[in-house]
Order: structure tokens, then sequence, then C-alpha cells
């Protein structure tokens, strides 16, 4: 019962051992996103996969990842136990390092056990998921994802971000040791309608959380959320960024993912002012 | 003031019967070395008085080290060992307070031990044992059979069994926490006991509705010679009490209250749990039991603890808020009547009981009423009694739950919050008779003992039989065996009409154990205990018992799974549960104790291992109950040095189990690591090391009597891990640090 798990983790928080890094600092190898475009699908759709992995100083690699996909009929908690290799349909990767995902191979592989796919749900936000793992290996350490895409009627749309703004301007350079607001705007047009059980609703754009990572620096929140009026009205949050004193330029990332598993990214690379 | 000693002769032919091989001689001096003049000199049951020049002089005693009492008009009481060959030179300590005193000699024997492994403590001693704070109750976490929980947090965990499945009376009325919560104080200060008794299995049939132990609490009576009062003030609560006689009897009363929250809050901090306890507590009596009319006591007693935060307002960083409340009172009067070999008692009482745990609103909360009576009687014979008995309880169960409703079997896992409120009246009638015979020349003592429960949440009936045999043996030594079978009932949140079991039934336990105690040189004894447990039917979540999760879940081990069996203690587990655990344990408990002379205290050790598992159909393998701890040693130890006591306790304990995170993967929708598990509790915690030291002063003067006490835990401030924590993708492990040096600071004024 959460009451019972925050009671027992105040317990432990009160007397926490080492400080530990934050996860929105880049220290190591991170895979930071995976992106499936689209990220809901039809159940005859097919679907492209690409990941966003950094090294330590958080620049983007082009390590090669494996693909696989997992059945959609049982729990995957553990990737290398729930879908390992054997029990995983494996997925092919193009020469651009894009996995594909085709529905109707899934079907093959993992619908014949007496559990066809059901049948879409009338709202246009997917009722069914079929996870993806992808591993990759970068400077030694081994790094897994989870991916789920969704099946659903029609298919949905990732967003695009169009800008990453620093104190409500272009995020091209900081002061040392200052404090500055952090933000990701997307563009209203590659913005779905948010889905609803409402009866009658009110049209409006989904909304999108944008999660942030620097490579030096810190960060007082992970994400900061951008919502939508019906009238397009938006309210963009933001983090708050104390800029490194001891390096001279800093990465930033931002994976903004919308409600239906859509997912954007961008980076930027900023100097000290 | 006329006062009077009174020794048993028992006592002192406790130690093993030697002769001395020659007379006794020796003198009786004050500090400044002046002979002291008819002083009671009492060595192995033979009286002497002294002479002009303070000599005297015994003939015809044992042989070996004996016990010596020496007392006279003015000075202390003075109790010692010597041993044959010198003469001996004992030094009295000027007294006040001692005045007029005529030594009475009684002669009885020593009473038959017949319970096996049950610790008898007076409060007046263990409420001195370093660590524990001035709180006799809490020194029970040095006995052994007890594990340790992490943080030095409330509950009892008797022989591997949950705290759920141990109770704790006072003076026969069951008294839903022991501690405070946090584990700060007991629910009743330590001058207020009259004693206390730790059966941590195999009791007899008298108690009932419990698989596990029992802590059996015994108050005291007012003095009733003139009105008294005293307070007490650490760092921090202060407590207030006082007793003298009323409308024909004796009253005491207590009042205690917590301070650590108004300090915390006038600090102001950035954010800071602030525990605030309160209890109360009063006794009347009136009569003596051997009247015609009976001894009547009334006596009601209670408990308000609250967690919150430091300042109103105050948040965690989410926003979160948390409250916390438990409370408790019972009111009760008992009639006592002994006429020649017939007693009886009849005990009827009422409560009410509130627990809620609110996070944002969210949580549970339980409201009960019991309504109890115990009524008991006895008759006894040269060689044994009879006796029997009714433990009656209706019980007015009330809880109102708002909360993730838990996931049930076969059905998804769903994040709605759904409000759940029931109530439901449920009575459970118990009927025990126990007997004890002597046989063998007295020194074969047998104790069957049958008891009848009717569960009224489970609707179920219920036989527990029950047996002891203690055997006398030469020396004093005294070899005890029990068997018994212990049925405990459910709790009713476990049987909501929505989420839990209609159908859930009792767990039960069957345990036996085999003792022995022998008596050892220098007021010394030894007891060593063997157990052994096998339960059935453990209320097990039916979803997720074998379903392990590393970081924190049920399974986890460490701090989060010992605080969720406390909670499950108070809360129970809010989860759909069957029938389908099992649990096992056994151990060896060893206590050497030392009871006066220089120096007092005792080591405790104890192996033991206690599994547990779910249901087979899931998960058929046994694991590590999660406060499982193979060595347990404690030693005790106290020495008066001129007018100051110091004491020591050093504990070890091996470190709880724990899961390990073997992996994590990143989940890109929520942006968050996920653990995987290693096997399930398949690791231990560093084991736990701990040094407490303790310095208290007394003061005696005309006008009243001060005491001062400084208390420090963990002197040393070693790091003992409690618990497991990760960072944000599992790939460095640190661990959550124990209670850092903690003193408490007090005094005590009794005028």
């Amino acid at each position: 019962m959460r009451a019972l798990v925050i009671l027992a983790g105040l317990a432990a928080a009160a007397c926490a051992g080492d400080e530990l890094a934050p996860s929105t600092q880049i220290t190591a190898p991170r895979l930071l996103a995976v992106a499936a475009d689209p990220p809901v699908t039809t159940v005859d759709g097919a679907v492209a996969l690409t990941t966003l992995v950094v090294d330590a100083d958080g620049v983007a690699t082009a390590a090669p990842v494996a693909w696989r996909a997992c059945t959609p009929w049982r729990l995957v908690r553990d990737p290398d136990l729930d879908c390992a290799p054997a029990d995983s349909l494996p997925l092919a990767v193009d020469a651009a390092g894009a996995a594909r995902l085709d529905l109707a191979a899934v079907r093959a592989r993992f619908g014949e056990a007496g559990a066809p796919l059901p049948p879409p749900g009338d709202c246009p936000g997917p009722t069914l998921a079929v996870p993806v793992i992808a591993t990759v290996t970068i400077d030694g350490v081994r790094l897994v994802a989870r991916k789920d895409v969704g099946v659903a009627a029609a298919p949905r749309r990732s967003p695009v971000i169009a800008a990453i703004t620093l104190d409500d301007g272009p995020a091209d350079g900081f002061a040392p040791g200052g404090t500055h607001r952090l933000a990701a705007v997307p563009v209203l047009d590659s913005l779905d309608q948010a889905c609803t059980d409402d009866p009658t609703p009110v049209p409006v754009r989904e909304g999108v959380r944008t999660y942030f990572y620097v490579s030096a620096g810190g960060l007082t929140e992970t994400s900061a959320e951008v919502s939508y009026q019906p009238d397009d009205t938006a309210a963009i949050g933001s983090v708050e960024l104390t800029a490194p004193t001891d390096v001279d330029r800093l990465r930033l990332w931002a994976v903004m993912i919308d409600g239906d598993g859509g997912v954007a990214w961008a980076g930027r690379e900023l100097r000290a002012r | 003031m006329r006062r009077y000693l009174a020794l048993t002769c028992a006592a002192l032919v406790a130690a093993p019967a030697l002769a001395w091989a020659a007379p006794v001689r020796g003198v009786v001096v004050d500090e400044a070395g002046a002979p002291v003049a008819e002083a009671a000199v009492v060595i192995a049951g033979v009286e002497v008085t002294t002479d002009a020049g303070g000599g005297f002089a015994i003939d015809d005693v044992g042989a070996g080290t004996q016990d010596v009492l020496v007392v006279a008009d003015g000075f202390e009481p003075l109790l010692t060992r010597a041993a044959p060959g010198r003469p001996l030179r004992l030094v009295l300590v000027r007294g006040g307070l001692v005045n007029d005193v005529e030594l009475v000699t009684l002669e009885g024997e020593a009473p038959f031990v017949d319970e096996p492994a049950a610790y008898d403590l007076d409060p007046a001693t263990v409420g001195t044992v370093a660590g524990a704070g001035n709180d006799a109750l809490k020194a029970v976490q040095s006995l052994p059979g007890v594990a340790r929980i992490p943080f030095g947090l409330g509950g009892l965990v008797l022989r591997g069994q949950s705290p759920r499945n141990s109770s704790v009376f006072l003076d026969g009325i069951e008294v839903p926490l022991l501690y405070h919560f946090g584990g700060l104080a007991s629910f009743i200060p330590t001058p207020l006991l009259d004693g206390l008794e730790v059966m941590p299995g195999t009791f007899g049939a008298r108690w009932g509705r419990t698989q596990g132990g029992v802590v059996e609490v015994r108050s005291r009576a007012a003095r009733t010679d003139r009105w008294r009062g005293a307070t007490e003030i650490s760092l921090t609560d202060a407590q207030a009490r006082g007793e003298g006689p009323l409308a024909g009897g004796g009253v005491v009363f207590g009042l205690r209250r917590s301070y650590i929250d108004g300090i915390l809050a006038a600090a102001a901090p950035d954010l800071t749990l602030a525990p605030r306890y309160a209890d109360g507590q009063a006794r009347w009596d009136r009569g003596s039991e051997y009247a015609r009319s009976g001894r009547l006591t009334a006596q009601v007693f209670g408990s308000d603890d609250r967690l919150t935060f430091a300042n109103p307002g105050d948040a965690m960083d989410d926003g979160t808020s948390l409250n916390y409340r438990s409370r408790f009172v019972r009111a009760a009067m008992t009639w006592r009547r002994v006429d020649g070999p017939w007693s009886a008692t009849v005990t009827p009482s009422i409560g009410a009981d509130e627990v809620s745990l609110r996070v944002d609103g969210q949580g549970i909360t339980r409201r009960n009423v019991p309504v109890a009576l115990r009524a008991d009687l006895e008759r006894g014979w040269r060689d044994g009694r009879l006796a029997g008995g009714l433990d009656l309880v209706g019980t007015r169960y009330g809880y109102d739950i708002k909360n993730e409703a838990p996931r049930m079997p076969g059905a998804p896992e769903s994040d709605q919050v759904t409000q759940r409120d029931g109530s439901l009246w449920a009575g459970d009638l118990g009927a025990w008779v126990e007997g004890f015979y002597r046989i063998a020349d007295g020194r074969l003592g047998v104790k069957p003992g049958l008891r009848l429960d009717r569960f009224g949440l489970s609707d179920e009936w219920v036989v527990d039989p029950r047996v002891a045999i203690t055997h006398e043996l030469p020396g004093g030594w005294t070899m005890a065996t029990a068997v018994g079978r212990y049925h405990q009932p459910p709790a009713a949140v476990d049987l909501d009409p929505a989420f839990g079991n209609q159908d859930l039934k009792a767990s039960v336990s069957t345990q036996a154990s085999f003792g022995v105690t022998a008596p050892l040189p220098r007021a010394s004894s030894v007891a060593v205990t063997a157990y052994w447990e096998q339960s059935r039917g453990l209320a097990v979540d039916a979803v997720t018992s074998a379903t392990a999760q590393a970081a924190g879940g049920p399974q986890g081990g460490g701090v989060g799974a010992a605080s969720r069996e406390l909670t499950d203690e108070q809360f129970g587990s809010y989860s759909y549960r069957e029938n389908t655990g099992r649990g096992r344990g056994a151990g060896l408990e060893v206590m050497l104790r030392k009871r006066s002379g220089a120096w007092a205290g005792w080591v405790a050790y104890t192996y033991a291992r206690a599994e547990r598992r779910g249901d087979p159909r899931l998960d058929p393998t046994w694991r590590p109950y999660v406060l499982d701890q193979p060595h347990v040693l404690t030693a005790v130890a106290a020495v008066p040095v001129g007018a100051w006591q110091l004491g020591a306790r050093l504990r070890f304990a091996s470190g709880n189990p724990i899961t390990p995170v073997a992996g994590a993967y990143f989940d890109v929708d929520r942006q968050d690591y996920r653990p995987v598990d290693g096997p399930v509790l398949s690791e231990r915690l560093p084991a736990f090391a701990q040094l407490d030291l303790r310095v208290d002063r007394t003061w005696k003067r005309r006008w009243g009597v001060t005491k001062l006490f400084l208390d420090v835990q963990n002197v040393s401030n070693r790091v003992n891990p409690e618990g497991v924590s990760y960072n944000f993708d599992y790939s460095r492990r640190s661990y959550t640090r124990g209670l850092p040096v903690f003193p408490s600071l007090g005094v005590e004024f009794i005028p």
C-alpha cells in the first residue's frame, strides 16, 4: 500500500547512505531514449525504432544496437528472463541503424497461442502494447532499455521539438555558477488530440513531458510539462539549471514524451559566456 | 519508622549446598573503621549479633562461598559473598533511612518452576540497563529469543514470529501496542511496574489468540502510608507520578508527554518528521484478596502517538503530506479473592483503539472497540493445583480505507483510488483449563492444559492442547519441556468483503521447547533452551507472495520489510490473502545471569533460524524470514562505583536478509530505471554491533531523592547498515545507516 511504502521509505531516507549522483547527470554511457515511428500503429502496421545513446561526456554515439520484440501476452519484468532471445522475435536493423517492427510478424510469432490480437478500442489510444528490448554495449557497459509500442485503430504521431529555451531565449550559453530556467517547446501541429473517456469531449492537444540531462551542472527537477487549453494556449513548465563553474561547456539533452509513447529528442552544447 | 527486612531462607540456600571447613569469624565496622555493635550477621541461614567490639563468630556452617547479610540500625544493609579461610572484615555505609530494623526470618521452599523458558524481569533492575533509555520494557529487547528491530523501532519479534503474532498483556488486559511509535518508549513508565515476564513461546493455556510469544506486564499497587509524588525529565519527555491513600484504598497515577515535536518546530528545520507521544495510567486498589470482600482494583491506561511534519504546512518535495496517529485506552475493574486453597479473579474491561495513516489524504484508519471479560478460578492442593477460566472479548471492528485497490488474483494492476469502509461486530470466546501436579517426591511437575477458542471473525472453533513438564534435579538444576499448539485468528481488514478474503481462517503454530536451568557460583545462573516451531495457514498475499521486488518490495528485505512487518501489526496488509503460507523455526537460547554482588548483569545469546514459504502453487521455495537473525548476542552489566553506577550493553546481531538487485533496465516511456531482482533474500546486510553506556547517580537528602542518569546509545557512533539504497540506475549500492550516537539524559526527583 502506497502509504506504508512511503512510511518505510521515509524511515530509510531519514538515515540514507552516501550521496549518489542524480539521474539527470550524465557521468557514464547512457541509453536515454528509444523512439518508435509511429509510436502507436495499427494491427497490420510497421514501426521504425531508433535510439539515443550517449557516452560519458554526453556525446551521441552510433553504437550497434540489438533489438528483439517480446510476446504481448506475458508480463515482462525481467527482459533477460521474461523475454529471452530464444523466446523473442529478433528485429532486423537497416544501414542507418534503425530497427523495423512488423506487427504481422509479431502475430505470426506470438499470436498462435489461442490469443489473437484483440480488436482495438474505440478511443484512438493504445489498448495493446508490444514490448521491445534494445541492448547496446558501449565502453564495456551493457545497457538495456524497454519500449512499449502501442497498437490501436489509428496510428499516432510523435512530437517534434520546436525549441529548447534558456531563460525564455535560445539555449546558447550559460553563466558559470548561475541559475537558468530550462524549457522545451513542441511544434504545435505535431501533437495529436488528447485521448479521453469523456462521452462529450472538448478537443484539446495532448500534453508532453520533457526530461533533461546534462553533462555538467545540476538540475532541480528531472522533467517539465507542457499542457494545453482547448484554444491551444500553452502552459510551459521549466526546470532550473545550476550552471557549472569548473567547465566551460556542457552538453544538454532534452527527451520529449507525449501521452502515447511518442518520443523526440534534441541536444545542445552550451558554452560559458 | 519500623521497618522489617524479610529473608527467605530458600534464597540464601540457593547456592550449591556445601559445608564450611572451619568456623567463621570476623568484625563489622563502619566507613571510619569504628566497630559496629549489635549488628545482625547472617551466613547460610545462621544469625548472630556482633559484640561491643563489632566481632562475631559462627560455627557449623557449610563450606564454599556463601551469601553474607549484615544489618544494623543507621546503616545501609550489606549483602556480599565471602569464602572461608580468613577472618571477615565487613564495612557498613551509613544510611539515614534505615532505623529500628527488625530482622525477620522466613522459611519456605523456592517456588516450583512450572513455566518453561520464561524470563522474569525486575523493573527496578532492568530499567537501568544501558541503551534502554530508562525503560524496562525496552530492556526486553536484550533478552534471548528476541530479534533486533532495525533502527530500534518498536515491536517484538519473539522466536522468529512476526510482531503481529505476539501479544502483550497488562494485568491480564491485552495491549494493542507495546511501544510508542518508533520504539522511543514503552506505553507505561518503569516506576509504575511491579514486574514483567517474557514468554517467547510454549506458554500455557491461560493465554490465547496468539501463536507467537506473550509478554505479561504487571503494574504495581499504590503505597498508602502517605502521599508522594515524583517527576522525571529527560531529553525527550517529561513525566509526573503520584500515589497515596484514597477512598479507603490507594491510588497511583502517572502522566507522560514527549516534547521533541515542540523542539523541532521551534528550530524550524527544512523537513523533519516529528513524533509526539503521550501516555497516562491510573490504578486504585482497595481491600485485601484475603478478606471476605476481596480486593477491588480499578485501572485505566492509555496512549496517544502522533507523527506528522514538524511545521504545519510543510510537505515533501513532491507535495506529499503525512499524518499518522495511534491511540488506545483501556478501563478495567479487577476483583480478586483468595479463600484458603481457592482463588478467583474477574476482570471486565472496555477499550477503544484508533490507528490511522494518511498520505495525501489516502491511507487507512482502523477503529476497534473491544469489550472483554477474563475470569479465572483456581484451587490448590499440597502437590498441585487446578485452574480454569474464561477469556471473552467482543469487538466492534471499524475501518476506513482510501487507497489504490489491492491487486486481486487474475486481475490486472490498477491505480484507481477506491474508498472502502466497513464495520462489524465479532465475538471471541476462550475457555481453558490447566492442571499442575507434582509427583516423584515433588521433583517432577506436570502441567497439562487445554484451551478451546471460538473466533468470531472467521467463524471457527479451535482446540489447543498444551503440556509442560519440569523436573527439579539435584544441585538446584531444573529441566523443563513443553509442547503446545497455538491458534491465531485473522485480522478484520483481511476479511473485507470487497478486497479481502472472507474465507480466511486462523493460522496455527505447533511449538516445542526443552530447557535446562542451573545455578552457578557467585550468585549466577545459566539457562539453556532449545525450541522448534512450525506454522501452517499463514495469511499470505495471494498475488505477490512469490513476486520478489528487490528494491523495497514485500520480499525485498532490509528496513523496508521490517517496517512492513511492524505496520502489518497495526493495519493489516490490505491485500487479498489466503491461508497458504507456512513457517518454521528452531533455535537455541542461552541466558547467563549474575544477580548480586559487586556487579550484576547477563549475557544472552540466541542462535535461531526462521523461514517462510508462500503459496506453493506459485513458489514452493522456503526462504529466510525477513527478520531472521542467526546470531544475536547481548551482554549487559552494571557495577556500583562509590555513589555512581556504571552500566554497559554490548550487542551483536547478524544482518537481516535482503534481496539484491542483479541488474536494471531503462523503461523509456517512464524515463526511469527498473530493477531486476537477484535471488530472493539471498544476501545479508553486514552484521550489527553496538555499545551503549549508562551512568547513574543518586543523591539522598532529608527532603527527597534525586536521581540523574545519562544513557548513551551507540557511543562509538558506529555505522550499522539497516537497509540498502541504490543510485538511479542501480549500478551502485549504498547502505542506509542506522541510528548514530544517541544520548538520553534525565533527572528524577522524588520528594
